[in-house]
Order: C-alpha cells, then structure tokens, then sequence
C-alpha cells in the first residue's frame, strides 16, 4: 500500500506565528509591547502637561500626582515628555527595521535562489559590512552629511543588513533543499514568483524574528546618537535626548529626567528582545 | 611539539583570512577617505567644517591634500600618509597634526578598552558557565538577568552608576581620567562597567549555550565513563571545546566595545578617542573624523586577524 | 560457590520526561559471571543502553535508581565518588558506539588515549610508550605518528579500534560495549568485532555487548539477554540462531532477520510498532504484537522464571515450546 506524501502549502504560516505568539497567553510581554505601539500612536496627545511647557519655578520637582515621575531642569513634566517622546524614540527605529529587513530578505533570497558569482559577490559585500558596528558607520554618516536623524537611519539600516541576510540566506538555502520548489520550479514558474508566493512565506517566520532584534539593536544605536547631540535637537523630548539634557540634573542630585527616560529605553528594548527570542524559538521550531 | 603545530595551525588561518580582510580595509578605507566628495559642497567646505577659508589657505589645503590631481591619486596619497600615521593637518584645530591628537588620547581609551574587555570575558563566560552547569533554577535566573543586561544601553547604565554610586554614595569621582595608572584605573571603573555591562550580558548568553551545547556531547560521556574527575572534564573537554563558538564571538564583541567608547566617554567626560570623534563630528573637523576611523577600522581588522588566529589553534579541524 | 561478578537485584530507573517521570526499565534482576560474555539484545527503546551504561552510574541527571547493582558484591549505587572514578576505566571500561563523537575532536588521539593513565600519576613519556604499544596490538599501524594526529585523521574502523586501545589500557576486567560496530560499514565491523573478541580471550575479560544484530551476538557472546520495553524477556545461554528461543519476542526477533540463503516472497517484520519502557502497558509488554497472547497475558506482567536452562517471561512458554499453542 503506497502512501502519497501531501505537502503543505501555507501561505499563512510565518504570519499566523507572529500573532500566535500573542495569542498563547494575555502575557506581560505583549501587555508591554502594546503599550508602547500605543505610546508611540498617541503619546503626544495623552500626556497631561503637554511637552514644551518651560516653566522655572517648578524646576526639579519630585515625583507626585501631578508630575508622575518629576520634573526637569526646565519645569517640564517629565512623565509627559516620555509619552510625548515616544513617537519619535520607536518610529525612527523602526524605520530602520524595515528597510534592513527589506533590503536583508532581498539580498537574502535573490544570493540564495541565485548561487553562483551572485552569491559570492553579495556574500564578499556582507562579509566587510559584519566587521563594523552600526553605531560607528552612523557616526560617521553624520560627519560626512550632517547632524539629524537621516543620516544616521540610514546609515544604520544599511549596517544592520548583514544580521538579516545572513540568517534569511541560510533558512532560504534550507527551505530550498524541500521538494516542492524544485518541482515548481520544473513546471516552468519564474523565479521570482516562486519566490514571493512560495518561498517567502516560509521564512517569514525568520525574518521576524531577526526584524524584532534588529528593532532593540536600532533602538540602542538611535538612542546612542540621539543621547551624543547628533540627532535631535536638544528639545525634542526623544528619549535619548532626554538622557543627555538629564546629565547635569544628576550632578545636583535629580536624577529623575535622565532615568526615567533611560528606563524607558530599556523596557522597550529588553521587550522587544524578548519577542524576538521567542519568534526565533518558534521559527526553530517550525524547522523541526 | 604541538604547540608549534598550534601556532602553525594559527598562521594558517590567518593567512587564509588575510585577502579578505585587506579588502575590508580597502573597501573601508576608499569610503572614509571620499567623506569629502560625499559630503554636500566641495571638498574645501568639508575640510573646513563650512567655515569661511581666505584665498591663502584655501590654496594650503588644496596643496595638502592634492585636490586638483586625480580622485585615485588623491586616494594613494592620503592612503600613504594614513598607513604612517599622517592623517594631516585639522584646520579645525587650528593645523594641529590628526595624528599627534589620536596618538595623544590613545591611553585613556586603551585602558578603557583592555579593562572592558577583560570584564566582558571573565564575568561574562563565568556567568554563562555558571548558567550551564547547575541547574534550572539558577540558568533561569541568569537568563532573566542577562536578558534585561542586554538591553541597557552604556549611557543609561552610566548615567545610573554616576547617579547612584559617585553622587549619592561618593564612592568613586564622577568625571575625568585620573592621573597615575592605580589613579586610571580608579576612575575608570564605573566607565568600565557602564561599557561592559550589555556585551557582558551578551556573551554570558553564548557562553550559556555554547557551554551547555558542549555538556551533552557524546565525548564528555566517554570521558567520565572512563573514570576522569568533574573538574577536569568540565575543564579540558567542555570548557575546552566550548571555547571555539565563544570565540566567533570575540571579533564582533570588541569591535562593539570600540564603538561603545565613543558613547561612555561622552557621559564620563574621559578625554580618550571617542570623545574625540564625537567632538569633531561636532565641530565638523573632517580630516580628525577621517583619522580616527581610519584607526577603528584597522583596530578592528587587526583584531578580526588575531580572533582568527586563535580559532586555527583552538580547532584543529579549520587547519586542514 | 563464588558470588557472580556483576548482580542486578530489583533494578527499576526512571527517568524526567516532557510528561513527568517515567519508569524506562523495571524489575531487572540478572547475573553475570566473571569471564562471561553476554548479549544485550533488542531493538531502540527496549532499555538496553540505560541499563548498561547503570553498571558505571552513567547516567542523565534526572534518573532514579531502584534496587542494587553489585560488582564484586558492592553496590555501585551507593559508591562514593572517589570510589565511582575508580571503578571507571581501570575496573569496568565502556566502548561507545560511535567513535567520530565519542572522542574529542579538538585533541590528539594521543592526548586521548594518555589521559586516563596522567591522571592516575604516569609520566607522560611512559604512558605514550604503554599507548603505542596497544596501538600496536589493536592493529593501528605507525602508532607514534598517530598520537599526534587528530580524530578526523582516522577512519571510523581505525577509531573505534583507538578507542578500544583506550579502554584496554586502564587494564579492566569488565568491557562494556555499546553497539561498537554499528557505525562502521559492515566489512570493517567484522574486523573490529574479530579484534574484540581476541583480546577478550586473551585477556579473559568480562563482556556485556549490546547490540541489535542476533548474529553478531551468537558468534561473540555465550549469553543472550533478550530486552523488551525495560524488561527482560528472555536469558539464554542457548545457540539462539540454531535452537530459536522460548520467548515470542525473541522468535519474532529471529523471524524478522532477512534471509542470504533463502529466497523470501515477503519481509517478515513484527506487526506495531517498538514499544519503550516509558509506554509499557500493564501486564505482559509485547502481549499488544504477540501471535500467542491470551487474555491473561495482559493482566499481569509475567515474571522471569527458569525454564530447561533459560529463563523467560512468558505465561505460555511451555505450550509454544511444544508446538500446541495458538
């Protein structure tokens, strides 16, 4: 008696895991993680003394039920800024996510599904880029075009390209090895349809992984440059930038505005980890 | 005899590395020094930071860098300096030699670095090991623990350190280098940990599983079965192998702490290397950004060299 | 009349499991005398390996062990340290199965096969020099040259044989060894199983081989321990591959072996599927597969007892024995 081999198709699989992991249980992580994407979307309309409200004769207050976590140097409420500066703190990183990611995958499958001269030559490129830190190319990228954010995301989304596309590659390269695609392939499919409807799909689960923890290494590097003035001005109330104006408040003993905002940038950082550890743990998995 | 068949094993792989690596350099070094053709304006303007040059000196720089000969001659010229260390002059500082700068922040930021380092893999491998090898409770715990280190930027951990224990507790001074190396070191202590903290974390996590990877090898079974004691087992076999995936790590590792110090300089106020690359993206002093890149990426590739090495005497099996 | 070398009185071991505990071999009771050679039969699951790795307390962290495991009349469970390391190598060896993971790839064979000996307070010099003389006798020619060499210099057949040069040098009388051809190809396994046996006449050692391969078993060994599902069904010291066994299972066993010399029409495989320990039903293990089960068979679980020499666990050897059962 012969058994046929059903193979399965699913189209849906990368995205369906990436809700599942919230889906499991009402955890923290995902409490955490929502209440940032919400901060990020309302932030500045939420926060009850507004952002810039300079006012020196509520300097250094301490945290009460009026100024949740104090204020600054300046009067400004620091539990606002937070929220107002939320925005500016996860968007920018993820802006670089993305287009790491993108252009990461793009790199990824085309070296994959291509081999030969392609492969090396992409391979060669992202071996030099792996050598150098992202905050260094970023810093960099601001000396030669100038301060403000735009140099340094984008600097940053190219230097992060290597960690995506190296592990994308090889799950491509695993994925490639499964029967199905070499028979689509025979039937006369282009390679790039097979590769968007068929082959994608199966290492999306992957790439969001390593998109979660490029995020936390963006949101590090970003917040680096913010912190050392080569970002956002220093009213803007980025995190970042926060933890720089903070400094000498600590001097006098008021820590508050440096480690609120410096807390605030850990939580992120730390959840967003966690979400990729455990995206990476179920892609994992799903190889099994 | 074997350890001249170490050491064979390591040149080998670092022979093998080294096209590769001089094309990083290279590639590098082509694309810092075009920062001036890449910036907006002229590449005068980008010397100069866009500050207002007479004709006189408009003419100095020119001549210094070659700016009416060709873009590859131009390259070779300035490579040639570079390799010697003459990286020009910073019309920004007033015509004072890149090179003599760097060469004059360089301790600071070398103590920094080796004190770092040496944190990272002493604490971070003990940790990892220590996760590995007893048990659930204690590996969970360090794995909540170096998750949350993973995530704390240098600056926010030295601003805490600075808050808590030079403010607060006065233990250590909040600000500067320190003079005399016990006086360095000293100082350096809370920049170190604020440095370390995140790449100690980091590698505590590799360690963790590279350690507990190595634990459940077959030849670590044949090794107790034959009668060998714990800790030599744990020693020469699990550490032993365990050693060649934590060192794939040591390249990248360094390579972060070298960036890192940029950062913690700045919040430490240190007079090393890093707080100088920052003041001169500041002050737009391209020749001085240009200089200490250039110095960053042979660091690094140096490095990458060594690690290299070190893996060819740590697996015989790359060797062949 | 001496007591047996090796005696396994009552041994249950559990181990964790994704699901809780789980008992992996229940109720062993065996003795092995000195300068015997047994076979530790049966196919991935039936206990074998955890029962001989128990011999030296080589195992997982989280296993129980009920019951006692003597070697010259002391328990190895209740040995200390210091006692368990010496009881390690220069008492009781253990062959492993495959050699490639077995050995440290980053060090020198010599390293590997000196190690043992420096602990113990040899010189380096001597041990390299008693290393190279069992190198020799093990059939490793160039044996200086090759202490330098690393693992992935060998061939599995030159491996295992290191590794049988290793375990011989801690001079034991008991070998144990776990399925120490099946990782080589077949031409290879006849010379290293040849090898072994030599040496344990030579040296009159003890051997507990597992294996799954009955052939193999009946040209090394005098004894077989059939296992099924972590018990023991059958211990004979009967030609088996001549005589057939008395246990169902064992027969199934000799069934299912394809034939060289006849022609077959069909495979003769046993019907289901392998049963491990962890997921023995209760009352006899293999009645769920035997052609002969009865209701009785699963209600309770047969005891070992001596039938004509052989001891089995089976309700109705006799009847199957004497060709009058369905």
């Amino acid at each position: 008696m012969s058994q046929t081999q059903t193979v399965d198709i699913d189209l849906d699989k990368g995205r369906g895991r990436f809700v599942q992991a919230f889906r499991r249980r009402p955890s923290i992580l995902a409490l955490v993680l929502l209440t940032l994407a919400l901060m990020a979307v309302f932030g500045p309309m939420l926060a009850p003394q507004g952002t810039g409200s300079v006012d020196l004769g509520q300097a250094f207050q301490a945290p009460s039920a009026d100024y949740f976590f104090g204020t600054d140097s300046s009067g400004r409420d620091i539990f606002s800024r937070i929220l107002s500066g939320a925005r500016s703190s996860l968007v920018a990183p993820l802006i670089v996510t993305v287009i790491a990611a993108l252009l990461g995958t793009l790199i990824a499958v085309v070296s994959a599904w291509n081999g030969g001269w392609i492969d090396s030559v992409f391979g060669r490129a992202v071996d030099i880029l792996f050598s150098f830190p992202g905050l260094l190319l970023a810093i960099l990228a601001c000396a030669i075009f100038g301060t403000g954010l735009t140099a340094a995301v984008i600097a940053l989304s190219i230097a992060y390209i290597p960690y995506i596309a190296r592990i994308v590659r090889s799950a491509s390269i695993r994925e490639m090895t499964s029967p199905y695609l070499e028979a689509l392939r025979l039937q006369g499919f282009s390679g790039f349809l097979i590769c968007r409807r068929h082959l994608l799909p199966n290492v999306a689960s992957v790439i969001g992984a390593q998109a979660a923890i490029t995020f936390g290494y963006a949101m590090v590097d970003l917040a680096a440059i913010n912190f050392l003035g080569l970002g956002q001005d220093a009213t803007s109330p980025n995190w970042g930038v926060m933890v720089a104006s903070g400094q000498s408040a600590i001097l006098r003993g008021r820590p508050e505005e440096a480690l609120f905002a410096g807390l605030a940038i850990v939580i992120a950082v730390v959840a967003v980890n966690l979400l990729g550890s455990r995206l990476e743990r179920d892609a994992s998995l799903e190889i099994e | 005899m074997k350890l001249g068949a170490s050491m064979k094993g390591a040149a080998l792989v670092m022979a093998r590395r080294l096209p590769g690596l001089l094309l990083t350099l290279l590639v590098s070094s082509i694309f810092i020094f075009s920062a001036m053709y890449l910036a907006p304006g002229n590449p005068v303007s980008a010397l100069t930071g866009g500050r207002q040059v007479s004709p006189a000196a408009e003419k100095a720089l020119e001549a210094e860098y070659h700016l009416n000969d060709s873009f590859v001659s131009q390259y070779l010229h300035w490579l040639g300096g570079a390799v010697h260390g003459d990286f020009g002059t910073s019309y920004v500082a007033r015509g004072q030699s890149v090179g003599s700068q760097i060469v004059d922040r360089l301790p600071t930021t070398l103590l920094l670095l080796a004190m770092a380092s040496l944190a990272v893999f002493i604490f971070g491998v003990l940790l990892g090991s220590i996760a590995a090898i007893r048990g659930r409770r204690t590996e969970s715990v360090i794995t909540t623990v170096t998750a949350v280190g993973m995530g704390i930027p240098s600056f926010v951990a030295g601003s805490f350190l600075i808050s808590f224990f030079a403010v607060r507790l006065g233990w250590f001074p909040v600000f500067g280098p320190g003079e005399g190396l016990p006086d360095q070191i000293y100082h350096l202590i809370l920049p170190t940990i604020a440095l370390a903290l995140a790449t100690l974390a980091y590698v505590a996590q590799v360690s963790r599983v590279a350690i507990g990877n190595e634990l459940n090898r077959d030849h670590v079974d044949t090794a107790y079965a034959r009668g060998m004691g714990g800790g030599w087992v744990i020693r020469k076999h699990v550490l032993r192998n365990a050693a060649i995936p934590i060192t794939t790590v040591c390249g990248v590792t360094i390579a972060f702490l070298i960036t890192g110090t940029a950062v913690v300089e700045q919040v430490f106020q240190l007079n090393g290397i890093g707080s100088l690359l920052i003041d001169s993206v500041i002050s737009k002093d391209l020749p001085m950004v240009q200089g200490i890149c250039f110095v960053a990426v042979i660091a690094i590739v140096l490095i990458n060299l060594v690690v290299d090495g070190l893996y060819g005497v740590l697996d015989p099996r790359v060797r062949r | 009349m001496t007591a047996p070398l090796i005696q396994y009185e009552d041994v249950s071991i559990t181990l964790s499991t994704a699901e809780g505990r789980g008992t992996v071999v229940r109720d062993l009771d065996f003795q092995i005398e000195a300068g015997e050679s047994v076979a530790l039969v049966g196919e991935s699951g039936s206990g074998k390996t955890i029962t001989a790795r128990s011999m030296i307390r080589l195992l997982p962290e989280s296993a129980r062990v009920q019951g006692q495991i003597k070697f010259e009349g002391k328990d190895v469970l209740q040995m200390g340290r210091k006692e368990l390391r010496d009881l390690r190598g220069p008492r009781i060896g253990m062959i492993f199965q495959d050699p490639k993971a077995a050995i440290n790839p980053v060090r020198t064979v010599g390293d590997f096969l000196t190690e043992r000996l420096r602990t113990q307070g040899v010189g380096r010099k001597e041990a390299e020099g008693r290393a190279t003389a069992l190198l020799d006798r093990v059939g490793v020619d160039r044996a200086e040259k090759r202490l330098r060499q690393y693992p992935f210099e060998f061939s599995g057949g030159l491996l295992q044989r290191v590794m049988i040069a290793s375990v011989l040098l801690a001079d034991p009388e008991v070998i144990l060894a776990d399925e120490p051809t099946t990782a080589l190809d077949v031409t290879t396994q006849a010379e290293v199983m040849a090898l072994l046996d030599e040496i344990r006449k030579e040296r009159d050692l003890t051997l507990l081989m597992i294996t799954h391969d009955l052939e193999l078993a009946a040209a090394v060994c005098g004894r077989t321990l059939v296992m099924y599902a972590g018990t023991i069904v059958e211990d004979s010291d009967a030609d088996l591959i001549d005589v057939g066994g008395l246990h169902p299972y064992t027969n199934a066993l000799l069934e299912s072996r394809p034939r060289l010399d006849q022609k077959q029409d069909e495979l003769v495989s046993i019907p289901g599927r392998a049963v491990s320990g962890l997921d023995a039903p209760a009352g006899c293990p293999f009645a769920p597969r035997c052609a002969f089960r009865i209701d009785q068979c699963e209600a309770e679980r047969p005891p070992l007892r001596l039938l004509d020499g052989t001891r089995v666990a089976c309700i109705r050897a006799e009847e199957i024995r004497g060709g009058s059962a369905k």
